[in-house]
């Protein structure tokens, strides 16, 4: 495979870098079945040769690299629903969050820590 | 102030106390009833002054009195049907979706952050889970 480095010359690169490369471009990526397209752009932006076989051991590269970066996220969210202390944080931040709410939606007058025991007392029911 | 609440002042030696509080109230919006109750004493002198409203002490503490309950009503009345929102799974599960919803489109929610990758239901259960540690 190779990759246009300046106009003017070009080198060979391995299937696992040109997949890292794609996915630190594209960090947001959070859909595996959703990144032919990027990939098309992102071959057409830095690839000058690349073979059918070749493209899908890339795609195959990416979609692994995906799925471990996947994992990680899953792991990070976690985490930071690990307590009651980061738990009230996260709904004060995001559920209570100034502009989201209006006067009759949840979280309005309740407090996050009134929220937090609704959930716990009826998440079960 | 409403053309109602004017017409009330106006009329104020025909109206019971009930009548004035009520109306006072409509004047306010839901989101302003925890601030006005802080500030009660302040805003109902104002009111009165403003609307050149002749009142006795013994008056203006009943109304005081009412309208604390009326607040307090109203507010317990809200804080009620929030609760009612959020009293079974299901109806949790409704409104985190509609919370997340928001958040994915006026909030930005990056790689990590809670609501990027787990489903409601993830999030539920690990509220349930880790919520009293």
């Amino acid at each position: 495979m190779k990759k246009e480095v300046w106009k003017s010359s070009m080198e060979e690169v391995s299937i696992e870098e040109t997949a890292k490369d794609f996915c630190e471009e594209y960090t947001e990526l959070d859909d595996i079945n959703d990144f032919d397209s990027e990939l098309n752009y992102f071959i057409e932006d830095n690839i000058k040769e690349i073979s059918p076989k070749e493209r899908a051991a890339l795609e195959e590269e990416i979609k692994k690299l995906i799925i471990k970066r996947k994992e990680e996220f899953v792991v990070q969210e976690k985490a930071r629903l690990k307590n009651r202390t980061s738990i009230l944080e996260w709904i004060d931040c995001n559920i209570k969050y100034d502009d989201s709410l209006e006067g009759g939606d949840v979280g309005y007058s309740l407090s996050a820590e009134e929220i937090l025991d609704l959930i716990i007392k009826n998440g079960r029911k | 102030m409403n053309k109602k609440v004017i017409e009330t002042i106006e009329k104020i030696e025909e109206c019971s106390i009930e009548e004035v509080v009520n109306d006072f109230l409509d004047y306010w919006n839901d989101d302003e009833l925890e601030d006005v109750k802080d500030n009660l004493e302040y805003e109902i002198t104002n009111y009165f002054e403003e609307e050149d409203i002749k009142y006795s002490e013994e008056e203006k503490e009943s109304f005081i009195k009412l309208i604390k309950e009326k607040i307090d009503e109203k507010i317990n009345s809200i804080k009620e049907s929030e609760i009612k929102q959020l009293s079974n799974r299901k109806s949790i599960h409704e409104w985190l979706s509609e919370s997340l919803d928001y958040m994915r489109s006026n909030i930005d929610i990056d790689a990590g952050d809670v609501g990027f990758l787990l489903s409601v239901d993830e999030i539920i259960d690990l509220i349930i889970e880790n919520g009293q540690k």
